[in-house]
């Protein structure tokens, strides 16, 4: 009858492949936290990333208005569809050549919107300027739509009075750019 | 000045205070044509969203007045 021998003590010091003799269970075999000095990142636990998807676009035509209510500004839209209902949508958008008509009084207005909910609004950039300045607008936001469905977020103008108000006005100042994040909860 | 500038200065000269938007520039009749949108009102939505066409809704305004007034800037 053959007998076979198992060697039952712990193993010490750099362990052969022989020693190994297949495949290590990771799920009860593994213990410990693998120093940063060894390569790991000394985490006692994992903890995934947070942002689900990026999409972004951008838009370098000259966009101008006179309409003292919003209208939507054509090439800064963009669509995007959350996994989870629990997620944020994190949206920044940069309005890149901002410029009014020569008036101290006239201004542009700007608005985000998620479909037809608003999400910000800053009113009466440039006002009290008649210089076109072609100014740099930042928009960030922090989005909690509570939705999985197809969401679109873009960008409106509208001019304060009826003159015209224009973005993307002139090189190197025209290109607008909007990015979407999901991010997890 | 540049083309869109006298534009902007001619369509006012013809209707004051007419409200549109315009995509890219206007040096034609093509342009007139499909790179305005006309705000024609506002609805409720927000307070103040625009109701829009992209039909010209102004029979005093058209490319070859406001072409004529660009032509004297």
């Amino acid at each position: 009858m053959a007998l076979t021998v198992v060697k039952t003590s712990a193993l010490s010091g750099t362990i052969t492949n022989a020693q190994l003799a297949g495949s290590i269970d990771l799920t009860s075999k593994v213990t410990g936290t693998l120093p940063t000095g060894n390569g790991g990142t000394g985490a006692t636990s994992f903890a995934p990333g947070k942002v689900l998807q990026a999409l972004g676009t951008s838009d370098n035509t000259k966009r101008s208005t006179s309409s003292t209510s919003f209208v939507d500004i054509t090439g800064l839209s963009i669509a995007i569809t959350p996994s989870s209902t629990s997620s944020k949508i994190y949206c920044i958008c940069t309005i890149k050549g901002v410029a009014s008509d020569n008036s101290t009084t006239d201004a542009i207005n700007f608005k985000l919107v998620r479909d037809s909910t608003l999400i910000s609004e800053a009113t009466n950039i440039t006002y009290g300027n008649n210089d076109q300045l072609n100014l740099t607008y930042p928009v960030v936001a922090l989005d909690s739509p509570s939705s999985t469905s197809e969401l679109t977020y873009k960008m409106q103008f509208s001019s304060r009075l009826a003159n015209s108000s224009s973005i993307n006005n002139t090189a190197p100042h025209d290109r607008s750019e909007i990015v979407v994040m999901e991010i997890g909860a | 000045m540049t083309n869109l500038d006298k534009f902007w200065k001619a369509i006012m000269i013809v209707k004051a205070n007419v409200e549109l938007t315009v995509n890219g520039d206007i040096t034609s009749q093509e342009d007139f044509n499909n790179n305005i949108i006309w705000t024609t009102g506002t609805t409720v939505q927000n307070g103040d969203t625009a109701t829009t066409t992209t039909t010209n809704p102004h029979s005093e305004i058209t490319w070859t007045a406001v072409k004529a007034e660009m032509d004297k800037l």
